[in-house]
């Protein structure tokens, strides 16, 4: 557990990327929980406002084709896009981690199958596998985070794989086994402790990814109800007034998406790079 | 690994909805329509004689037929839609390389602050969303300053040429190809307008991986012994950057390319519907909203069998620029 | 070559490592000088500072480094650049990571005469390249073979022909044996001594290992904690070794014909580059140590016609010789 913490204190390289993203990731998260008591307008009221309107003291992010304040919806923006990049990474690391321990550990042929087939996910395109389950199985918060999960699990699979392949031949474990630690003790007192560096990184990673799949998805049509606010379905809307110059529909929401995203990652890219000093 | 991709397509979209047809219809379930459809489509036949249908099918370039109504083979649609595709992500990677790469090594070879700009930049592009940077670039280069066009391939009024053979014109369906081979300069230009913006946007994104992985494999190599040792011998600080260290760090890029090809496709999807332009990906997205699901299914399978050949032919070139792994 | 107190620093976040310090050394023409030391004593350092070899974030902080009476030091880079490899050339100590292994053999030649004398044609470099490799024992047909086709041993082969094909009067060897087997070993050591009776070189062997000292060194330089120790005419350094670091070290090479129960080591561990005891670098494991020691640090004292060692036990040598 320490070392889940030594990298936020002491001096060194990484560390002002993760406190930068760090801090962008605390603001997103904060504003998107407090939404409904720092918004200062009902995001879905339609004709609200004056429509196609740039900002202004009243607006001051301006309103959109359909009247509503952009600030409102700026601010209630992101809890979708959260909620499904938590639960995706939830999923991912509830079913990843596990069956990456136990299939690297014991090895043969179950593995070399499993690593196959993982591979086979792992090398297809994200936004294409998401879409198709997406389009199968319909749009819901449930089923967005696990056509997300499913095109990122290979990644934690891959990740937990190689770290246990690597340490199942170090001389301490054999030291271990030969005093009798069974299986599962191996796997969490050894293994487990060393992986969960690795984990926190794809994590990160894995958070970012989300979110800019999920507003990929909204993008295109297959994101949720259009009714919600959301950063992604800002864009898809506000696409169709930039042809008259109305930047304001479209900046906003894009900039809160790429913030989330860069926050996550430059807490991965800092805590990777605390914890591998070939990097500095 | 490609079986394993295609019976993943399989499942997915044959086996788990049940049948596809109750999906394109759902509300409107006239169960006399819904039979008719099920039955033309080939849906009502045992499962693992569909599957044999579908790997057999595909190996006569077979794509299935579409569900929109007229039941017309998917194959040519895909076909005439896919060199749109090819011709985004062939600039949008010679982008993404050109900037990953020299940034990349840049950084590495500077240290100190322009290093953490270079690495802070690789993040930083890497998150960006493919079309809100789109977006960005239509309104600056489109809409304040009309400067480039922003969407679409080719200028109204201008057709798409290609090289003629005894009075017939063979056209790639790539028109900055077809226009150099069939002389056409307007064209060409034309095309390569429509191009700047998508493959700037989509390069652009990608190239964060290309100065990311770049960056760090300079760093690597720029302190390994061969570098000293070239040195030592005199040779130029160019030569010594250039065809020892960069040659070496680059080398496990290549590896990767398969991927990055894939996350090119996830990102082409998103550039073609950004830049209406009429590729593979908005076709996919299109069929998808039209709950066409045959068509969709032919789409990806095909989209799956490119990539592996990519795969295939990037693992070739890893041989040629390897000299350790070739014999 | 003369090299006047020269240092040379590493600077890492806020650590500096002080990897050579004051050093003073005469290389002279025609003699193979022996550099011993552990591990981070400086050695490779100096090896790579003389060449101009050292990058950031290490730097060359003091000294003068005179080569057929130019400073070394005041060079351009690119008069630096076209001294390496025609006047001093250095050979590596693990081949297996030296050669660029996308390169042919006959293309690292090609590419290396050619840097140095635009004029070279391809054939005609080709053909220096083959001659070399044949001197060195390795046919022609293998010019056009990647790295990794050769052994160890005759990648080091090829190191030395590299750094023997422009015909420099100075090689540097940084431990050019330490990552080969014996058997190799000596033959490459044959071939130094070989060639540099051919070619009239002067050598710099840069070494852990005594015994290759005994074998090529005619005078012998020992380093510890980035400070000369001691130098010598190798029967000397070996029959009356002056500093206690050079007794030391000889103490602990094992001999063959004793039956020795333990083997001796030097107790206790070199010192921080970083952080250096006060005095002299070697007091705290030094079995004659006493108050100065641990004070000031040491000169160093001429102790016969050839030789002078850092320590301050030899004033009283010194008195010793001059009252004979």
């Amino acid at each position: 557990m320490g070392n889940l913490i030594s990298p936020l204190v002491g001096k060194g390289h990484g560390r002002p990327l993760m406190l930068v993203g760090i801090g962008i990731a605390l603001f997103i998260t904060l504003m998107s929980i407090a939404a409904p008591f720092i918004s200062p307008h009902d995001p879905t009221l339609i004709g609200f406002g004056p429509v196609d309107r740039a900002p202004s003291a009243q607006f001051p992010l301006g309103t959109d084709q359909y009247g509503r304040d952009l600030l409102s919806r700026t601010i209630w923006g992101g809890r979708f896009m959260l909620l499904v990049a938590v639960t995706a990474v939830l999923i991912c690391m509830a079913v990843g981690l596990p069956i990456g321990l136990v299939s690297a550990y014991n090895g043969g042929n179950l593995d070399r199958t499993v690593a196959l087939v993982m591979d086979s996910i792992y090398a297809f395109p994200s936004l294409v596998l998401a879409i198709i389950i997406i389009s199968v199985f319909g749009v819901s918060i449930i089923n967005e985070s696990l056509a997300i999960a499913v095109v990122y699990i290979p990644t934690y699979f891959r990740v937990v794989r190689s770290q246990v392949l690597a340490i199942k031949e170090m001389p301490y474990v054999d030291a271990a086994k030969s005093v009798g630690a069974s299986g599962p003790a191996i796997l969490l007192k050894y293994i487990l402790p060393n992986v969960i560096s690795s984990i926190v990184v794809v994590g990160t990673v894995n958070f970012a990814d989300s979110i800019l799949t999920t507003a990929g998805l909204d993008f295109i049509g297959l994101g949720l109800p259009v009714t919600l606010p959301d950063w992604g379905i800002d864009l898809f809307y506000g696409r169709q007034l930039l042809p008259i110059g109305a930047w304001w529909t479209i900046f906003f929401s894009g900039l809160m998406i790429l913030l989330a995203a860069l926050g996550f990652s430059l807490i991965s890219e800092g805590y990777a790079e605390r914890m591998n000093p070939k990097l500095r | 690994m490609i079986m394993i991709l295609l019976s993943i397509v399989f499942i997915i979209m044959r086996v788990l909805p049940g049948n596809p047809v109750l999906l394109r219809f759902e509300k409107n379930a006239n169960p006399a329509l819904i039979a008719a459809f099920t039955h033309q489509l080939g849906l009502d036949r045992p499962l693992y004689l569909q599957y044999f249908d579908y790997l057999w099918g595909l190996l006569h370039g077979d794509f299935g037929t579409s569900m929109a109504g007229s039941f017309e083979p998917v194959g040519p649609e895909i076909l005439s839609r896919f060199p749109a595709t090819l011709e985004l992500t062939f600039y949008a990677f010679i982008v993404a390389v050109v900037v990953g790469v020299f940034l990349g090594a840049f950084g590495a070879r500077k240290g100190g602050a322009p290093d953490e700009a270079v690495k802070v930049f690789g993040i930083l592009i890497y998150a960006f969303p493919v079309f809100f940077l789109g977006m960005i670039l239509q309104l600056v280069f489109g809409v304040w300053i009309h400067l480039l066009p922003v969407t679409g391939r080719l200028g109204a009024g201008i057709q798409p040429t290609g090289l003629s053979v005894g009075g017939v014109q063979y056209q790639t369906g790539i028109y900055t190809l077809d226009s150099l081979l069939s002389g056409n300069v307007t064209e060409f230009i034309d095309a390569v307008k429509h191009l700047i913006l998508p493959a700037t946007a989509l390069g652009l994104v990608i190239s964060g991986v290309f100065v990311r992985m770049t960056r760090a494999n300079m760093m690597e190599t720029m302190r390994s012994d061969f570098v000293t040792a070239a040195r030592a011998r005199g040779l130029k600080e160019k030569t010594v950057v250039y065809s020892y260290a960069l040659r070496n760090a680059m080398l496990p890029i290549v590896t990767i390319m398969g991927l990055q090809f894939a996350i090119l496709l996830s990102g082409a999807i998103l550039t073609e519907t950004e830049f209406s332009i009429l590729g593979l990906g908005s076709y996919l997205v299109d069929r998808v909203n039209f709950r066409d699901y045959t068509a969709v299914q032919g789409a990806v399978v095909f989209l799956a069998l490119l990539i592996s050949s990519i795969s295939l032919i990037v693992d070739i070139l890893y041989a040629y620029l390897d000299p350790r792994v070739r014999l | 070559m003369d090299i006047q107190g020269l240092s040379v620093e590493y600077r890492t976040g806020d650590v500096t490592a002080r990897a050579v310090q004051d050093v003073s050394l005469e290389l002279r023409k025609g003699e193979t000088l022996g550099l011993v030391g552990e591990s981070g004593s400086g050695k490779s350092t100096l090896g790579l500072a003389l060449m101009g070899l050292i990058q950031p974030p290490g730097y060359i902080t003091a000294g003068e480094i005179t080569f057929d009476g130019v400073d070394l030091r005041r060079l351009g880079s690119d008069d630096l650049r076209n001294l390496r490899g025609t006047k001093i050339a250095m050979i590596f100590q693990d081949p297996m990571t030296s050669l660029n292994p996308v390169k042919k053999i006959g293309d690292h030649f090609i590419e290396y005469i050619q840097a140095h004398d635009a004029h070279a044609s391809k054939q005609k470099a080709r053909a220096i390249a083959e001659t070399v490799l044949a001197d060195l024992g390795i046919p022609a047909s293998r010019v056009d073979d990647y790295p990794h086709q050769f052994s160890g041993g005759m990648r080091q082969r090829v190191m030395v022909g590299l750094a023997l094909a422009l015909n420099p009067s100075l090689i540097i060897a940084d431990e050019p044996t330490t990552a080969l087997d014996v058997i190799v070993e000596a033959q490459i050591l044959k071939l130094l001594r070989d060639l540099k009776t051919k070619y009239s070189l002067s050598l710099l062997l840069i070494t852990h290992n005594m015994g290759i000292v005994a074998e090529m060194a005619d005078r012998v330089a020992v380093m510890y904690a980035g400070k000369i120790a001691e130098v010598a005419p190798t029967t000397e350094i070996f029959e009356d070794p002056k500093h206690p670091y050079t007794k030391a070290l000889l103490d602990t090479i094992p001999n063959i014909q004793v039956e020795d129960k333990i083997l001796n080591t030097i107790p206790g561990s070199p010192p921080s580059l970083t952080d250096p005891p006060p005095g002299c670098p070697f007091h705290p494991r030094c079995p004659y140590a006493f108050e100065r020691c641990r004070a000031e640090v040491p000169e160093s004292v001429v102790t016969g016609t050839d030789s002078e060692a850092a320590c301050f036990l030899l004033e009283g040598v010194i008195a010793r010789h001059s009252s004979k």
